[in-house]
């Protein structure tokens, strides 16, 4: 199993490299193809002849098109995203700055709409039509319908500008804050912004696999051995079921991230979401590339500990 | 030369209808990007045989054998990796060419196993059995109407179902739809597979008969495709078994039947309940096919064979003819002449 | 987001496309669920607004008064109140609610029709196409989702143009991926073969025979996602990159208001609302029209089984007497209520089971022989089965009436089952023998390791070559035969009295099915364990049964002995069904066909139920429900011929 395990492993970091490769390639072509001199567009007010002139030569944009990839693909490789002309630093120095907060936003987020997420379900799927799988339903239908931001603001209204109870934005307080209960204080808002719409998919998929997994043989076959129905629901329904729900939870972890550029823009939440409103406002395209494709590596990162999981749980998927 | 077959219909013994030489089947195969082989499944390996106008042979095997690969191949469905298919000297499939579908679904129709699964669900019967009128009989409209109505009535169907969807009728009445469908090309050949094993048995009965009337009515020649050994005894002139990709043994019905020669052949006759002596083959004998990934090279039954030896291990014995009357059998130990 | 319930849904529902249209069509399904239809008039009362909108007697939405700024709902003359400029909100929620309408189904229109475009070509064809196409989806999906729209729109520049577009694209792979799984699951349905044969050609193929069955599930797609586009449209706006002022759409409106939260909270609030009101009326909608266009739902068929089949209290009651043999069934009567529709599929079978003895029930699909055995345990799948009368009495007690821990200890303990498929009856995620331990420990208190060693014994009683490491396998590694063995171990774990094995042959090539009926044989010897075995195969019979039921439209019509009814059979069915057999050991000419079908179950007849296809019918048959004649002690049958049919 171990070996196995491995081998599948590294069969799956081998397949990232062409993945990675493609997202580069698709980053690459959207800023390469823009109207106009992109040299122009890439600067933007910043356009001074000389910082023309530089770019020009930075990202070899007089070069043929695979040309300028390679030269802006080497350049990456190396850790140099570029320079963002709005805020006259590395892009690679403001990545870093800002990525921890979103890993930790959206991290939180994931975990949590993983945790209500299946348990909403399979609480929904086992008493199929009662009043708590009515609830449920409902609730998951408003979580699917809500606007992140408006929920976001209404959330902001309620618990920070009338309750008073929690922060409304940023990170840590700006003064004599700091510590991990400040940070906890101050996510929780985002956090449950975030996680109450991906919660409602995950519900909904787990109780349609659970409802879908319970009319199987083998869960007759299960209640024909003499086996409690607890130990049928939480055991042989909730493992089948799990397998199509995995790579869900790892779809889910890309709208997070995603969404993760309404909740910190509204909390002004200091991470990669928010930087990318602001670059893009002020046309910093280079930032947002940086952004975009760090963002997507994360995004790769995470399903590919979806499909860890997945061949952990289903002996059928082979190495 | 003609004579009368067992099953009663007129079977010209001096010419052949269709003619499969040393057909081969791999499923996979190729290289990869690096230029590794792929892993090939040999689905048919090496097959020959041939049907008289008129006859019904029937091919006999268990899951995995290679008989519906070869019922798809006879019909252009898939296409042989090598070996070909004559019909009248006429060449149907040969290696590196590609199937003209159009000619030969004129000549070969296919009836599927799946009476259900065969019929679009969002058509209605007259649109389904006119496509064939259509487009491989070019007929009008007015000949189109009134072929319908015939075909209808040579299934044993009422011509107002024409306007009802798929899902309005029984398995046993959907596998007259797809007999029908067959039929409206006109063909000379029907490849039929496994088109019984859907139904009832009192169903099954309904569409064995049918399949012989229609016959007779029609001239057709019948490759038929089973695992039911009393279907094939019932319904076929010639009959040839088949494992693992190979024929192992063919020849008239009644004498493969009476007299198997191929302990395969034995053990499938053995094997059906209720039959017979009364008695069944041993609870523990070796069930498992080879791995089709890795085809062994003695015969491919030494395994589960108790007459095997070393011979049968190391090479794959040939059909060969032991009778006059062309019982053909695969084998280096074949049976005695008498079964027990 | 809830796109995703697709992906899991459009397979099975090529399966169920079109296969049994009920009498009530989409739209009145529609209606009849609530929810959607509250939905449904919610859109339309919004679409209708939206509409006529340059026609009512609003403010001009762009119109500024700065006196009047920040001015609350229900102020005069401005309904929903002013925002920061003094412009009505009311006006502008009207002119908003268009655009982002409009914007968000043209989006929904553009993904659809590129995306099904793509899913059908690499669905149908496969191979190369399939693979170049479906890597180019993959890498789309690859980026965070909304992710690319902003790298989109941040190149093409903020407007609502840009954003349509940067939606579009970015909901391509959705519809990509539902459809292509569809069509690969048509594709390898027989109908499409059928149509090359019928001389068709690719491309007519496609339009004509695909695509009237993937067009639900684009609807559905659609259906799902239009609310979606509208929330996606609107937060692209909200961050200022969709919608440019002074134009307004319901996210620019709330994206405006966001910083007034404090001060003006309805500036911001009402919008949200809107778009609220607008997503959740069409996702309601859109789960509307999922369950209308999968007929699954219709038949009840995602209703979650019970633990236990429900049984109505007629059933329950508690015997009187001693019962018959090891265990007696007496009336029991087995009902499926769906679509309306009661189908009463066993209809009072009574008989026993001797100890160590097989007794055989035989009969045609929809004879109801498996439902009787289902009915036993209470392993009938409810909804919509129901237990409405009889008893199973088993050591004097009411199988029927006993409370769930009592029937628990009889399942795989005392009673146990084999089902007919190997492969699907048992757990693809657990290996073997993790299974049989399982079995073992509900039973029996026993450590882990002790269950493992036992569960490895009962793999060689059942003559598993090299069972100790089988026993590690994953039912999928294992063949068909082995599977069934698998069953049976686990059926015999705990020693039963009785064994009920619903065809376990049925599935299995010929050779298998000979040693798997050798085994159960030897084991019952062995055992001394009685067996129910379910077939429709007289040979099968023949070869293990002592006695035989042979039930037709949920009726037991004869009863006896196996060598005495194959002998001399007394009711006309069972004549006849013997008759069709074609037979291995001679030839038999002609077949002796039975014409016509079994009635259908929802609409029994009052007499003999095997009327309409029997020879020897009269009109006495067809009036009064025919009891079962007793030929001898132990063989009876349900014709009123019976002594001249067998004599």
């Amino acid at each position: 199993m171990h070996t196995q395990l491995w081998r599948y492993i590294g069969k799956r970091l081998l397949l990232m490299i062409p993945v990675l490769f493609g997202l580069s390639i698709i980053v690459f072509l959207i800023m390469a193809l823009i109207p106009g001199d992109p040299a122009q567009a890439i600067l933007g007010a910043y356009a001074t002849p000389d910082n023309v002139a530089r770019i020009n030569t930075q990202l070899g944009l007089d070069q043929p098109l695979p040309m300028q990839y390679i030269t802006w693909l080497t350049n990456i490789l190396q850790g140099d995203f570029g320079r963002s002309y709005a805020q006259n630093r590395a892009v690679l120095d403001i990545i870093t700055e800002r990525f921890g907060a979103t890993l930790i936003l959206a991290g939180t987020a994931l975990v949590l709409c993983s945790i209500f997420g299946l348990l909403a379900g399979i609480i929904s799927a086992s008493r199929q039509y009662g009043l708590a799988d009515k609830m449920i339903t409902f609730i998951v239908l408003i979580g699917i319908s809500m606007p992140a931001f408006w929920l976001g603001l209404l959330l902001i209204m309620f618990f920070a500008v009338d309750l008073r109870w929690l922060p409304a934005s940023g990170m840590y307080s700006m003064w004599g804050g700091g510590g991990l209960l400040d940070l906890l204080r101050h996510l929780i808002l985002p956090a449950s912004t975030l996680a109450f719409i991906a919660t409602g998919v995950i519900a909904r998929l787990t109780r349609a696999s659970m409802l879908e997994v319970l009319r199987q043989d083998y869960i007759r076959t299960a209640r024909a051995k003499g086996l409690h129905e607890r130990r049928v629901i939480y055991r042989h329904a909730f493992k089948a079921a799990m397998v199509s729900v995995v790579p869900v939870i790892g779809i889910q972890a890309g709208f997070v991230l995603g969404g993760a550029v309404y909740v910190e823009t509204v909390f002004q939440w200091p991470g990669i979401g928010s930087m990318l409103v602001n670059a893009i406002s002020q046309r910093d395209l280079l930032l947002v590339q940086g952004g975009v494709l760090i963002v997507a590596a994360a995004y790769v990162v995470f399903n590919l500990l979806a499909d860890v999981v997945q061949f952990i749980l289903d002996p059928r998927v082979t190495a | 030369m003609t004579m009368a077959t067992e099953t009663g219909a007129p079977v010209d013994t001096t010419k052949t209808a269709l003619q499969v030489t040393d057909l081969i089947k791999q499923f996979g195969g190729g290289r990869s990007l690096l230029g590794r082989p792929l892993p090939a499944v040999h689905a048919v390996r090496g097959l020959s045989f041939e049907v008289r106008p008129g006859e019904i042979l029937g091919i006999v095997g268990e899951s995995g054998c290679g008989k519906s690969t070869v019922a798809r191949m006879l019909v252009g469905l898939e296409s042989p990796t090598e070996g070909r298919i004559t019909l009248r000297e006429e060449p149907l499939a040969e290696p590196g060419k590609p199937i003209k579908r159009t000619v030969l679904a004129r000549k070969i129709q296919y009836v599927f196993q799946d009476p259900i699964s065969s019929l679009n669900p969002r058509k209605t019967i007259r649109e389904i059995l006119s496509a064939p009128l259509y487009y491989l009989r070019g007929m009008t409209e007015s000949q189109r109407a009134e072929r319908l109505k015939e075909l209808m009535a040579a299934v044993n169907l009422r011509p107002e179902f024409l306007d009802r969807y798929p899902h309005e009728f029984s398995g046993g009445q959907a596998q007259r739809i797809g007999i029908a469908r067959a039929l409206a090309a006109e063909p000379e050949v029907l490849v039929l597979d496994e088109p019984v094993s859907a139904l009832d048995v009192s169903v099954q009965a309904q569409v064995l008969n049918l399949l012989q009337d229609l016959r007779r009515q029609f001239n057709l020649t019948y490759v038929f495709i089973s695992h039911d050994l009393g279907v094939v005894r019932n319904l076929c002139d010639r009959v040839a078994v088949m494992y693992f990709g190979r024929i192992v043994e063919t020849g008239s019905t009644r004498a493969l039947f009476d007299n198997p020669q191929h302990h395969y052949t034995r053990l499938l006759l053995d094997s059906v309940p209720g039959a017979r002596d009364g008695t069944l083959p041993d609870e523990a004998a070796n069930a498992e096919l080879p791995d089709p990934f890795h085809p062994p090279t003695g015969c491919a039954f030494a395994p589960r064979c108790s007459a095997a030896s070393e011979q049968c291990r190391q090479s794959d014995p040939e059909l060969d003819t032991r009778r006059q009357d062309g019982q053909q059998v695969a084998c280096y130990h074949p049976a005695g002449e008498s079964a027990d | 987001m809830s796109r995703f319930m697709n992906i899991s849904n459009a397979l099975p529902l090529a399966r169920w496309f079109g296969h049994r249209h009920s009498r009530t069509s989409p739209l009145q399904l529609l209606l009849r669920n609530r929810l959607a239809a509250a939905g449904l008039i919610v859109l339309i009362a919004v679409c209708i607004l939206a509409l006529i909108t340059p026609w009512l007697p609003l403010h001009h939405p762009n119109q500024t008064a700065l006196g009047n700024r920040l001015l609350p709902p229900g102020s005069d003359g401005h309904l929903l109140g002013t925002d920061h400029l003094g412009r009505d909100i009311l006006a502008r929620i009207l002119w908003g609610t268009r655009v982002s309408l409009s914007v968000g189904i043209s989006a929904t229109l553009v993904a659809a029709t590129v995306g099904s475009i793509l899913g059908i070509l690499a669905g149908y064809f496969g191979r190369h196409v399939d693979n170049i196409l479906m890597r180019g989806i993959d890498m789309v999906m690859a980026f965070p989702y909304i992710l690319l729209a902003l790298a989109i729109v941040a190149v093409l520049g903020p407007g609502l143009l840009n954003a349509l577009y940067a939606i579009a694209i970015v909901n391509i792979p959705f519809f990509a991926r539902n459809v292509r799984g569809v069509t690969v699951t048509l594709r390898n349905r027989e109908f499409v073969d059928a149509a090359l044969l019928s001389g068709k050609g690719h491309a007519r193929i496609l339009l004509t025979e695909i695509l009237p069955n993937v067009l639900p599930v684009i609807v559905i797609t659609m259906s799902t996602t239009v609310g979606w586009m509208i929330l996606e449209t609107a937060g692209l706006s909200f961050l200022g990159l969709g919608a440019q002022p002074p134009q307004a759409d319901l996210g620019s409106m709330l994206g405006e208001g966001r910083r007034l939260i404090s001060t003006a909270p309805h500036v911001a609030t009402i919008p949200g609302l809107m778009i609220f009101l607008l997503v959740m009326s069409i996702n309601l909608l859109g789960d509307g029209v999922r369950d209308a266009l999968d007929p699954r739902l219709k038949a009840g068929a995602l209703r979650r089984p019970a633990a236990r089949t429900r049984t109505a209290p007629a059933a329950r009651q508690q015997p009187t007497g001693e019962p018959k043999g090891l265990l007696e069934v007496d009336n029991l009567r087995t009902e499926f209520h769906l679509d309306g529709q009661v189908h009463q599929a066993v209809n009072g079978p009574t008989f026993h089971i001797e100890p160590g003895e097989c007794l055989g029930i035989i009969g045609e699909s929809g004879s109801g022989k498996s439902v009787t055995a289902m009915s036993l345990l209470g392993l009938v799948a409810s909804p919509p089965g129901i237990i409405q009368n009889g008893q199973v009495n088993y050591q004097r007690q009411n199988l029927l009436g006993v409370s769930d821990p009592v029937l628990r200890g009889y399942r795989g303990g005392e009673l146990a089952y084999i089902f007919q498929d190997p492969l699907s009856t048992l757990h693809p995620l657990f290996t073997v023998g993790d299974q049989l331990v399982e079995a073992l420990r509900a039973h029996r208190p026993l450590s882990y390791r002790a269950a493992w060693q036992e569960a490895v014994r009962r793999l060689e009683e059942v003559r598993m070559p090299n069972a100790a490491r089988r026993a590690k396998s994953y039912p999928h590694q294992l063949s068909g035969g082995m599977r069934q063995r698998v069953s049976i171990a686990m059926a015999l774990a705990n020693d039963p009295q009785l064994i009920i094995a619903d065809e376990p042959t049925t599935a299995l090539d010929v050779t298998v099915q000979a040693q798997i009926l050798k085994l159960l044989n030897r084991l019952r010897e062995q055992k001394q364990a009685s067996l129910m075995f379910i077939t429709h195969d007289f040979g099968v019979v023949k070869q293990i049964c002592h006695r035989v039921a042979v039930m037709y439209a949920g009726e037991i019509v004869e009863i006896g002995p196996v060598e005495e009814i194959l002998a001399r059979p007394a009711h006309p069915y069972t004549r006849r069904l013997i008759g069709c057999v074609p037979s291995v050991d001679y030839e038999g000419g002609r077949l002796a066909e039975i014409p016509g079908l079994p009635p259908q179950v929802s609409n029994l007849p009052v007499g003999c139920k095997f009327a309409d296809r029997c020879d020897q019918v009269t009109d006495q048959c067809r009036a009064a429900p025919i009891e079962l004649d007793t030929l001898n002690e132990r063989h009876q049958a349900r014709c009123i011929f019976a002594r001249e049919v067998s004599a």
